[in-house]
């Protein structure tokens, strides 16, 4: 008699810290908005979590344009955390994202380490808010942002201001633009963070040739894409190996083997960033390549291949 | 959605007509705002041109013509890598495409005469509107004001006429008259046309300047329009990533109300059509 194997449908479930998702794809900050503009493509309830857009504690205009440009295989951006401000956020979006079955991340970032303080505390009572994503790593803004990511003790002292003003899982968003990811995320875990991401865009800068002008208006941005993935997984493995701390991988993962990338090198889960603009069904492709991937390979669980590159 | 190319022809130098098909690729998609609804002249698509990641984003491209509820025309010029790649597609290639998507031109009730103004490339749109109004609105009549660099780029001058539009044109180097800019030609036909009427009621009033193309025609026009008191609306470019609101990376700056303060709005999806007279040049 022969026997038909039915593959086994694996488990996707991943968990950061106490934060618990359903799979382990989550859409990256700054690329799905507040959810409404792709909630017209997909059920949002199929993602492991959504990444809201910065925000502050004041509504903020953002940079001038123009804001973005195309470089090979991937884009600069200076948004400038355009964003519509924490009061707003939790009275006309968040009851719309809280209508769906995934995880909110509310995004957020101050120019001081009071304001940091002042938008956890307002998001900690809001209801819907499932962990706070704490931005330190912003290269497009004057103060805050990366000002506070690439200085030691101003990491720590944000983040430990934020895990003081809330009991929400609290994620550190790392910079790249250091000499070495690991003692900054060191710096957090003992803060109290509960996961990384990472990471955030690399600095960058593209000029017009004919106009011998700057690309975007201001000068430098964020470069983001498929261009910045091998420096992506290479920290997040670094930081995997010396930190004890759940990871969020992102950087130009445009589908499904991308994030498997990530997972191999250390991430829990995975964030859909510029994908999203090229292909507003990248998340969910993505998670139905890592289950496809986990039957293909008899792997019943997405946790069994965390970390599991052969180094 | 995925397309296949049907036809893919350089007009001139430089400049291409392609056509598209797809199930529905001329209405609304379902699931989106006015599902099933045909797309709106002044709407855009954002074309995925090849399966690789250079060039990574799409391509806005705005609807020239909507040939049929399964087929589009766009007109577009081959500027950077993605219009070269999409220049070489030949009949059958595929590509995704999404949209249609963003506001259009808004034609107010009370409008009977159309002023459509286009420069260069900027005749992309205006085409879709020109095939509505001689379509599908005979309470509205049309001028047509286009202008180039030389006759090669004085493009769609003839759809014009063959819609029974009337038509005037304008080269920089006088190849096809009248010599000089369009906005020229533009202001000396509202002068001729402005009268008033036994109530001392301008005639303008029910008029509307639709216009595309260069910024400098666009701030011109829309000076032009804001003297003679007609409404101007006009389709605006910019570098795009999304195409949908997410992306806030295509903003403009408009006025906000009447107080004067300005806001950033976005290309994509507040515009790409916006009343000239709030923009912030």
């Amino acid at each position: 008699m022969v026997k038909t194997l039915t593959p086994i449908k694996p488990s996707l479930a991943v968990k950061l810290g106490p934060l618990t998702l359903k799979n382990p794809v989550i859409t990256a900050s700054g690329t799905f908005g507040y959810g409404e503009e792709y909630s017209k493509y997909f059920d949002l309830s199929l993602l492991g979590g959504i990444t809201t857009k910065g925000l502050s504690l004041k509504p903020m205009q953002g940079n001038p344009p123009p804001r973005l440009c195309e470089t090979p295989s991937g884009m600069l951006n200076a948004i400038g955390l355009q964003n519509v401000g924490v009061d707003e956020f939790i009275e006309k979006k968040l009851p719309f994202l809280a209508g769906f079955d995934t995880k909110v991340i509310a995004n957020i970032f101050g120019n001081t380490v009071e304001e940091y303080e002042a938008v956890t505390a307002r998001l900690d009572r809001a209801k819907g808010v499932h962990a706070i994503e704490v931005n330190i790593s912003c290269p497009n803004v004057k103060n805050g942002g990366m000002a506070f990511g690439t200085d030691l003790e101003a990491t720590y002292d944000v983040i430990k201001a934020v895990r003081n003003a809330t009991s929400l899982p609290v994620i550190a968003k790392l910079s790249p633009n250091v000499t070495d990811v690991v003692p900054f995320a060191d710096r957090a875990a003992h803060a109290g963070a509960d996961a990384l991401s990472l990471i955030n865009t690399l600095l960058g800068m593209a000029i017009d040739i004919k106009s011998r002008k700057p690309k975007i208006a201001n000068i430098t941005g964020g470069l983001s894409g498929p261009a910045i993935r091998p420096v992506a997984v290479r920290i997040v493995w670094q930081v995997y190996r010396a930190v004890g701390l759940p990871i969020i991988g992102m950087g130009g993962i445009m589908d499904a083997s991308d994030a498997l990338e990530f997972m191999l090198a250390g991430a829990t889960a995975v964030a859909a960033g510029t994908a999203n603009f090229v292909n507003p069904l990248a998340p969910v492709e993505i998670i139905a390549g890592i289950e496809r991937y986990l039957i293909e390979n008899g792997i019943d669980h997405a946790r069994h291949i965390i970390g599991q590159v052969q180094a | 959605m995925i397309a296949r190319i049907r036809k893919n022809e350089e007009l001139t130098s430089g400049y291409f007509l392609v056509d598209i098909e797809a199930e529905g690729i001329g209405l609304h998609e379902a699931g989106r705002p006015a599902a099933g609804r045909p797309a709106v002249p002044g709407q855009f698509y954002m074309l995925k041109v090849g399966q690789s990641t250079d060039p990574l984003l799409r391509r806005p491209l705005s609807l020239h013509r909507k040939l049929t509820d399964d087929s589009v025309r766009f007109l577009y010029r081959q500027s950077g890598r993605g219009t070269a790649l999409l220049s070489r597609l030949i009949p059958g290639d595929e590509l995704d495409v999404l949209g249609p998507l963003g506001n259009g031109f808004p034609i107010p009730t009370g409008i009977k005469h159309a002023l459509i103004v286009g420069g260069g490339i900027g005749v992309a749109p205006l085409m879709a509107l020109a095939d509505y109004i001689s379509d599908e609105r005979q309470d509205i009549t049309a001028a047509a004001f286009i202008g180039g660099r030389s006759r090669e780029y004085v493009l769609g001058a003839d759809e014009f006429r063959r819609k029974r539009i009337e038509t005037f044109t304008a080269t920089e180097d006088g190849s096809l008259p009248r010599k000089g800019l369009i906005t020229h030609v533009l202001d000396d036909y509202i002068r001729e046309h402005m009268r008033k009427d036994a109530c001392g009621r301008s005639t303008v009033c029910g008029w509307a300047v639709y216009s595309c193309g260069p910024k400098a025609m666009l701030i011109s026009v829309a000076a032009m329009a804001k003297k003679y008191g007609i409404k101007n609306y006009t389709s605006m470019e910019s570098n795009m990533a999304c195409g949908i609101g997410a992306c806030m990376g295509c903003v403009i700056s408009v006025l906000d109300g009447g107080n004067g303060s300005s806001v950033y709005k976005k290309v994509c999806d507040d515009g790409p059509v916006f009343d000239a007279d709030d923009i912030i040049w």
